[in-house]
């Protein structure tokens, strides 16, 4: 089901409505380094933890992306080999 | 042996350039043992919408040989020519093996094991790929678009890695949804099928191209997304890459280096960012809290000093976002269980501030005050 526009809606908040890519950072050498940076880092402090929901087998990922599908996890699925 | 065929079906912008390539490829094709079965713009259309284009069939004894015409020196020389005065594609086909079992001789070559499929299509890319052809090993892909029964494990030949490539055997995968959408064939380019898929991996460098110098064999490293799915994946064993990789320090578990893609982290720092600036410094992270990409938000803004607000569906998230570090949860078990991207997938209703805890929280007020619904307003106060 598509969602009309609310135009009027929008004109009296001023919305701006972004899309957003990951190529934004990736694709910029600066850009891309800089994130690194702030993941290593984050990641040595502990300021940035992984949340982990569950770890699954290579051969089960027919099972791994019905899992995916149901929105129940809370974190990260990984699979492991 | 199938016969390989050199396909070619190309919008001509400047016919005068394209002149001097039509004129010299003939010899070459001729020095690689080729015929020429098509060659021109007559498509006769018999059903569907058939655009102009040249195209072009050239016959060749065996696959290897269409790669070592199109690899040759000469055909190197002249492509550079075609690639300027065209737009299109160029791809290898391979042949089915029908012949011989027509002739009732059966074919020794035919593969013996049922999973050693070849690939029917494969673009030539217009860097040359690989050229050494290396042991088999699993790996993860479909032929169709559908649900998650489409997926299948293979054993594939896995090419020695490119010369701005690296090749890593893979310990962990993490599981992005994007991976479903592109699965579904509903993601932000279609898949050329058959298809591999994975953004993410951690594992070990075990070979690098000849012109890559900041990876060395035996790395630790993990996979940024800076790729088409259509030319790299994660999900297999072994897998060659762009160098986009990050190094890691050792001793962090692959499974948790796995689970950090930097999309994650990046949509979380860049509204922190911008947010952290203005007074009040809230983060809104509209949806999905509990993803991935949702908790790693609630990290980023927690971090950067801004406030995070994780909105979700299911009441028995809540107390999980909270303990995640999400300062404001909310729950709305009464949220259609909506498409994606339908603006009624999730309806928090209006909330206003209260302070407890030394902590500014939200909740619930009456929802008669906005039966319009989707909007979640929230009052500006000062920070006390």
């Amino acid at each position: 089901m598509t969602q009309p526009i609310p135009v009027l809606e929008m004109i009296r908040k001023m919305t701006i409505v972004k899309g957003y890519s990951i190529r934004l950072v990736t694709g910029d050498e600066a850009r891309r380094k800089a994130a690194v940076d702030y993941v290593s880092k984050g990641l040595a402090s502990g300021a940035l933890t992984p949340v982990i929901d569950r770890i699954f087998k290579f051969d089960d990922m027919v099972e791994v992306h019905r899992y995916l599908e149901n929105s129940s996890q809370f974190g990260k699925i990984v699979v492991t080999l | 042996m199938p016969k390989g065929y050199f396909f070619i079906e190309i919008e001509i912008t400047d016919p005068a350039a394209y002149e001097v390539y039509r004129t010299s490829v003939p010899d070459i094709i001729a020095a690689h043992g080729g015929r020429i079965l098509v060659r021109g713009e007559d498509a006769q259309p018999l059903d569907g919408v058939i655009p102009h284009r040249r195209r072009v069939i050239v016959e060749f004894d065996s696959p290897e040989a269409v790669k070592d015409f199109y690899h040759s020196e000469a055909y190197q020389a002249v492509q550079p020519i075609r690639l300027k005065a065209s737009n299109g594609f160029v791809c290898l086909l391979i042949g089915t093996e029908q012949t011989s079992h027509l002739s009732g001789t059966p074919s020794l070559e035919a593969p013996s094991l049922p999973a050693l499929r070849r690939r029917p299509f494969e673009l030539l890319p217009d860097t040359v790929p690989s050229t050494q052809r290396k042991h088999h090993v699993p790996h993860d892909q479909f032929a169709q678009a559908g649900g998650p029964e489409v997926l299948e494990i293979i054993e594939m030949e896995v090419p020695a890695p490119g010369p701005h490539e690296v090749r890593i055997k893979v310990k962990a995968i993490g599981i992005n949804r994007a991976e479903s959408m592109w699965r579904n064939d509903k993601y932000v380019e279609s898949p050329i099928f058959p298809a591999g898929l994975g953004y993410d991996c951690a594992g070990v460098v075990d070979a690098v191209g000849k012109d890559v110098t900041d990876f060395a064999v035996g790395d630790t490293v993990s996979t940024i997304p800076a790729f088409s799915l259509n030319k790299y994946s994660t999900y297999g064993e072994v897998h060659s890459r762009p160098r986009s990789c990050r190094r890691e320090a050792s001793g962090i578990a692959f499974v948790r280096r796995s689970s950090v893609g930097l999309d994650d982290v990046h949509d979380g720092l860049r509204r922190a960012r911008r947010r952290r600036s203005r007074e009040g410094g809230r983060l809104r992270h509209h949806s999905a809290a509990s993803s991935s990409v949702g908790l790693a938000a609630i990290q980023i803004a927690n971090h950067a000093g801004a406030t995070p607000i994780a909105l979700t569906r299911t009441s028995d998230k809540k107390k999980r976002l909270h303990e995640a570090g999400g300062n404001i949860c909310r729950c709305n078990p009464k949220a259609r269980h909506g498409r994606r991207g339908d603006a009624h997938h999730q309806r928090p209703r209006r909330t206003r501030r209260l302070r407890s805890r030394g902590r500014r929280r939200l909740c619930q007020t009456d929802r008669s005050a906005d039966r319009s619904g989707h909007r979640l307003h929230l009052r500006r106060t000062e920070r006390g």
